[in-house]
């Protein structure tokens, strides 16, 4: 995968990839004896050997195959749209008590969060 | 005085009170320093979450091992990932909470590579794990501390997941029993996601009975899960017993000399046993590691994508604003083989780019499974080997990131196709445990089970040498 692709990519995927970073790549990718020395280079070089054993699909024909998303059931599991409580669907302790899953305690996943005021999760400027 | 008898008698006395259930704690972290299977070590605390651990079931009182992708409340939940370094889980899985309801304990949580992304369990940002026949080598992966504290003798069984082979070929490393359950029939509520359409829990157990009673109670469709499902009435009764028709490679390619000849030798011991041996090609074998690398990374991108530092988990201090902190929070929290896999999900999923590999993996799936269909037609089982190679060792070349994805086709291809494999101790290659593996159709668990206790004559696993053993004058049942 070139530099660009994998700049691209790596900004869809949310992961850092530093303009100096990409710059000192295309230096490296001139210099393929020291590339090894550079993480990102070996991640680029992973990247491009994954992609490389993926062509190998090219080889099949799959005119009038369906894509397969779950090996088992296609068909939707659906329930219908009333309330159930953790008592009432089994999630309980084996004392009966849903406390065990946590389904009616928000306030312990609220507190999981880097940084909490009441019940709002603090974060940096978005704008 | 000092032999242990590993019967349930043994384990119940370990945790029979709140004396017994400290001394077992310190016995695991003297053991366990040697060979690094835990990341958490708290049975008092697992005991903690029961109710009842006297009970007459035939796991009750019995003490297991969680890996730590899989939810347990109050302990950590660290998926061996920096970037879950500090998650306390507030809530416990469905496989860990009926775990709980037959009386069984959690003493703690076990190393794996990060994410479940590994074959060696060296890819855990902690600490890796040492193979317990011999410290040089690695366990296996990803759900390497959960083979080596079953195969160290630390608990009798541990839960692992298995989403392209993580169960069964640490087992095979390690010399356990490992069942990766056909996918839906184990919920996966608790399970932290990787990739969603191959995923499950899975058992690494000392013997098949353990194996077995585990999964019976386990099993079962979740209304927190909505691809589980509970297997199709009267299935369990309709499990061939001894003899049974087995498909076998005719040509299994790219294996090592040792892991060939206890390929081989099996067969040799199935047809000593009456069984009927069926030579098979598997035509699309050689497209399974790419097929399940593409499926497993495009879900992987989509799953790990909620790792923003926002909601939970460790954030980067001091950025200037939203989009960076997620960057940073990312950048530093993952590890290398979790950002190869993320990026190589992403790019098989930009647009232009996802009829040309995701889609086509999903159509290659579509032969795959029917290829395995047909086969079930005219076997009842298919024997397989677990990984071609019988063990590499630890922080070594030996075997290259890519050469272990590679290496996964034997395994992925259950995954792929949804059915139920069950990995069982099958020879040696020198001082290391190999392992090989039986698949039979979606829901036929008892039939692995069945024919594996035929295979072991009903014996448990060797526990690898230095295992557990209590010390003089230690009396378990004291309190009982």
């Amino acid at each position: 995968m070139d530099i660009e692709e994998l700049k691209t990519t790596a900004r869809l995927a949310m992961l850092e990839l530093h303009e100096d970073e990409a710059a000192e790549l295309a230096a490296i990718a001139e210099l393929a004896a020291i590339a090894e020395l550079a993480a990102i280079a070996e991640l680029s070089a992973a990247v491009s050997g994954m992609l490389e054993n993926f062509s190998l699909m090219q080889k099949v024909d799959i005119s009038g195959l369906e894509p397969t998303t779950h090996a088992l059931s296609e068909q939707n599991s659906g329930r219908e749209d009333v309330i159930v409580s953790a008592e009432s669907s089994g999630k309980t302790d084996n004392s009966g008590k849903a406390e065990a899953y946590n389904l009616n305690n928000p306030e312990n996943l609220i507190e999981r969060a880097p940084e909490y005021d009441n019940n709002h999760i603090v974060i940096p400027n978005v704008l | 005085m000092n032999k242990p008898e590993r019967g349930i008698q043994f384990w119940r006395g370990l945790t029979a009170g709140a004396e017994q259930l400290q001394q077992y704690k310190e016995l695991l972290e003297v053991y366990d320093s040697r060979i690094g299977s835990f990341l958490e070590i708290d049975p008092v605390k697992g005991a903690a979450l029961i109710q009842d651990r006297r009970g007459s079931g035939p796991l009750a009182g019995v003490p297991f091992g969680v890996k730590d992708n899989i939810a347990v409340k109050n302990f950590q939940l660290s998926c061996g990932s920096k970037i879950l370094e500090n998650f306390i889980s507030p809530y416990t899985a469905t496989a860990v909470q009926k775990l709980l309801a037959a009386g069984s304990i959690p003493v703690g949580k076990l190393n794996l590579d990060e994410f479940g992304m590994g074959s060696s369990t060296e890819n855990s940002a902690f600490h890796p794990t040492a193979n317990p026949w011999d410290h040089a080598y690695v366990p296996g992966g990803s759900s390497g501390g959960s083979a080596a504290a079953v195969a160290a003798g630390l608990v009798p069984f541990a839960l692992g997941s298995d989403t392209g082979g993580s169960v069964r070929q640490p087992a095979a490393f390690c010399g356990t029993y490992g069942l990766k359950p056909t996918y839906g029939a184990v919920s996966r509520f608790g399970l932290t996601a990787y990739a969603s359409s191959l995923e499950c829990v899975g058992i690494l157990a000392d013997s098949v009975h353990t194996t077995r009673e585990v999964f019976r109670t386990i099993m079962g469709a979740d209304p927190l899960d909505q691809t589980s499902t509970a297997a199709p009435e009267g299935q369990a009764d309709t499990a061939k017993s001894s003899p049974c028709t087995i498909g076998v490679l005719k040509q299994p390619e790219g294996l090592d000399a040792a892991t060939e000849a206890v390929y081989l030798a099996s067969i040799e011991r199935m047809k000593d046993l009456g069984w009927t041996i069926v030579p098979i090609d598997l035509s699309t074998l050689e497209y399974v590691v790419p097929v399940y690398y593409t499926i497993a990374t495009a879900e992987a991108s989509a799953n790990l994508a909620r790792y923003t530092g926002i909601r939970y988990g460790v954030r980067e201090q001091g950025t200037a604003n939203h989009e960076e902190m997620v960057r940073l929070t990312r950048e530093h929290g993952f590890g290398n083989e979790v950002k190869l896999r993320i990026l190589l999900g992403t790019y098989v999923l930009r647009s232009g780019f996802q009829d040309q590999y995701y889609v086509r993996a999903q159509k290659i799936r579509t032969l795959i499974l029917r290829e395995i269909t047909e086969l079930f037609t005219r076997v009842d089982m298919m024997l397989m080997p677990v990984f071609p190679v019988s063990g590499f060792r630890l922080g070594s070349k030996q075997m290259t990131p890519f050469q272990q994805k590679m290496a996964d086709k034997f395994t992925a291809t259950a995954n792929l196709a949804g059915i139920p494999s069950l990995s069982f101790p099958a020879g040696k290659a020198g001082q290391l445990p190999v392992g090989m593996q039986l698949m039979a159709p979606v829901f036929h668990e008892e039939r692995l089970f069945n024919a594996a206790e035929v295979l072991s004559g009903g014996r448990p696993i060797e526990l690898a040498p230095g295992s557990l053993v209590l010390p003089d004058g230690y009396d378990a049942k004291a309190v009982r």
